[in-house]
């Protein structure tokens, strides 16, 4: 057991660092940094597309990918020293998450060479804004129960159905969706992963007003949207390996690493505690403390993942960390109105931030795998408890 | 960064499972029998625990902290009554201290099997009994302190032997800097023996829950029992992040960059975390054992026991956090708010 970062990879950290430092200093940039992250997702939406650009240029996107994709072939390790600093600099939230994290290693491991020449480069270039097309009112944590279908007519698949809860829909260039390629298959086979265009005539974007007020999230209609043959990813009717896959990559590497935005978090809320007195208060106290060393096991938990990752193994650290995360998140919503009190906790706008934290932490025990969803998970593939 | 066992304390780990797996332990304690010592010997001469952390020009192995702690791991699990814990507290803080004859020859006599045990102020000694080294831990110093009177305390635990202890001469053996650093390791020791408590009361919750039918079928196909079993996953893992770490940052032959207030963290992180970990599971299983949990001839209790009492050893989980919320937050000043 040893725990400190190799001299290589702090000196990895001091190049991120001094990369993100000279970029944002431009002036153009000053009003971006700290906004676009989760629950604000909407914001900035235009400087946040050119500064994927910025960093594509500097060679600093896909910094986990694989040289030969246009990549870094950079560690865990260092992918998550990189996700640190860029937190640490309050760099803009990046808008092509699911480009980078979910499609784009996805394409990596079940897409064509020609698949990976088209749209691997403009994801690293980003140029390319990508959302994913999943859930629908029907099929929600039952994803299997998804009813969007795709015909076949001539050399494309043509796209009847419509998708929920998809993140940056509005701005998006390319949605991967999930389609009934089959109807007359049982309800795991049959699906196909597609990869659709979303400026065509038969895509219609309707954003969705969240509890939070903002609309980060939306509807998205197809009604004879069409999409190329080529542009399956893994076999017809093979989709639903490739998408377990996706989300596998959705629930790993990508929420390591934000840990450091979650202290930016606290720290908030220990400033504004001390502003409004709750911090001579026990039993806020004892409640600020809780959430530090939770915090702390988080960091820990995902260090001991990141360890057992480079041994290539799925350690049950790993499986915890969704749950752990979603549940602490969605505490400190709730101590950030708590440490408001009484005097500024409804009307003052100089907290409205601790405002968007408290209604957004509601949506984090819900996505990618509701709390319960995890537990099962936790339950039968952890501790190999029966499914029936 | 290596965040697992090295290879030689994965080894230390097994045998030591092996070792306690053989002895009567737990069920001896069912059938009605006191909690002794008497494996004491045949730890010391089978397994050389008490050897572990000692340097080897002191007649011990020389390894760090963390292969102290996964030996305390599995005498959690195994709930086998012995002096280690105290014996490990003493050995931690008498290496915070610098050389000295006092110092070395407690030190070299541990090493041969003498069990120590550590004072912290508290009311009680754990493992006070057995010692032959008691080390008192003050926040002006540590002490090699001779005991004048000792009296065994019945405890709500009857595997864990405390007494109270009334001590005579003092020799000084180090000064205030050394106690953080002998609190914070006492912690994480504490922390990881609850890992342990922890765990081995999810494996005998998820195992009943495979085996016990109910309703046509075995109730760990119920979501509901699923997801108390899943909630003690989440604290079995997160307190051995915990306390592998504390273990790990609190030892200086281990981690040479430790500051005083970085291992006081570390360790009140790990105390927090583990001992309320070991009771939220210890809890759970018997409720996940239904009735069968509750009787005496059942283990549940023992670990339930266990459990409570190590969450007031070093002080409640309260006490640490609001240790905790001065650095954080600044100390409470004595006004009032318009609402009291």
């Amino acid at each position: 057991m040893d725990l400190r970062f190799s001299e290589a990879d702090e000196h990895f950290r001091l190049e991120v660092r001094a990369f993100l430092e000279d970029a944002l200093s431009e002036p153009h940039w000053a009003a971006v940094l700290g906004r676009g992250g989760l629950g604000d997702m909407d914001a900035f939406i235009e400087e946040r597309k050119q500064w994927e650009q910025v960093l594509g240029a500097a060679g600093w996107t896909c910094v986990g990918w694989e040289k030969q994709h246009g990549g870094r072939g950079l560690s865990l390790h260092q992918e998550v020293i990189y996700n640190e600093e860029y937190v640490r600099a309050r760099a803009p939230g990046r808008a092509n998450h699911c480009g980078e994290h979910l499609l784009g290693p996805t394409v990596v491991h079940f897409g064509t060479p020609a698949q990976q020449a088209r749209f691997l480069p403009p994801i690293v270039a980003g140029t390319e804004i990508w959302c994913q097309g999943y859930s629908e009112p029907g099929a929600g944590s039952d994803l299997a129960r998804l009813r969007t279908k795709a015909v076949r007519d001539g050399d494309d698949w043509v796209l009847t159905g419509q998708k929920v809860w998809t993140s940056l829909a509005e701005w998006s260039d390319w949605c991967f969706v999930l389609a009934r390629t089959n109807p007359d298959a049982p309800r795991h086979s049959g699906i196909s992963c597609i990869l659709v265009r979303m400026d065509q005539p038969g895509v219609t974007v309707r954003p969705i007003r969240q509890m939070t007020g903002s609309a980060e999230f939306a509807e998205v209609f197809f009604d004879g949207a069409r999409a190329s043959a080529d542009h399956v990813v893994g076999p017809v009717d093979g989709g639903w390996k490739v998408a377990m896959a996706t989300l596998a990559m959705e629930r790993g590497a990508s929420t390591l690493g934000q840990q450091l935005a979650f202290q930016a978090e606290l720290d908030r809320i220990i400033a504004v505690a001390k502003e409004t007195g709750a911090a001579q208060e026990p039993v806020l106290r004892d409640r600020i403390a809780q959430m530090w060393t939770r915090l702390e096991v988080m960091r820990l938990n995902a260090l001991r993942t990141l360890s057992a990752h480079d041994a290539g193994e799925l350690p049950r650290a790993a499986m915890v960390q969704k749950l752990y995360w979603a549940t602490w998140h969605r505490d400190l919503g709730e101590l950030a109105m708590d440490v408001l009190q009484e005097s500024c906790a409804l009307t003052d706008p100089a907290y409205e931030d601790l405002h968007r934290l408290f209604l957004w932490s509601r949506s984090d025990t819900i996505y990618a795998g509701t709390n319960q969803i995890q537990r099962n998970i936790i339950a039968t593939r952890a501790l190999g408890l029966p499914r029936k | 960064m290596h965040f697992n066992l090295d290879e030689d304390q994965q080894m230390v780990a097994d045998a030591a499972r092996q070792y306690l797996g053989r002895l009567p332990g737990i069920r001896a304690l069912l059938e009605g029998h006191a909690p002794t010592p008497d494996g004491w010997e045949g730890m010391v001469d089978e397994q050389s625990w008490q050897a572990l952390m000692i340097p080897l020009d002191h007649g011990g192995f020389g390894f760090n902290q963390v292969s102290a702690a996964v030996v305390l791991e599995e005498l959690g699990r195994a709930l086998v009554p012995s002096p280690f814990l105290g014996t490990a507290w003493a050995t931690a803080a008498l290496l915070e201290c610098p050389a000295s004859d006092a110092r070395d020859s407690a030190l070299a006599s541990i090493a041969e099997g003498a069990p120590g045990a550590a004072h912290f102020g508290g009311a009680v000694t754990v493992d006070g009994a057995h010692a032959k080294h008691v080390v008192l831990v003050r926040s002006d110093g540590v002490f090699l302190a001779d005991v004048e009177r000792e009296e065994t305390a019945s405890c709500l635990d009857p595997t864990r032997t405390l007494s109270t202890v009334q001590l005579g001469k003092r020799t000084r053996l180090g000064d205030a800097s050394a106690v953080p650093f002998v609190r914070a390791r006492a912690m994480a020791l504490l922390a990881c023996e609850s890992v342990g408590v922890a765990e081995a009361t999810m494996d005998l919750a998820v195992d009943y829950a495979k085996m016990r039918e109910q309703f046509g079928g075995p109730i760990g196909r119920f979501q509901a029992v699923q997801h108390m079993c899943a909630d003690m996953l989440v604290d079995v893992e997160s307190a051995r992040s915990a306390a592998w770490f504390a273990a790990w940052a609190t030892c200086p032959h281990a981690n040479p960059a430790r500051t005083a207030e970085a291992a006081e963290s570390a360790g009140r992180t790990a105390l927090c975390t583990a001992t309320e970990a070991a009771m939220r599971c210890a809890g759970i299983s018997i409720q996940v054992h239904g009735g069968i949990g509750f009787t005496w001839e059942h283990a549940c209790h023992l670990y339930f026991k266990r459990a409570r009492v190590n969450q007031t050893l070093l002080g409640e989980p309260r006490r640490h956090r609001h240790a905790l919320a001065e650095r954080l937050l600044g100390p409470i000043a004595a006004t009032e708010t318009a609402w009291t």
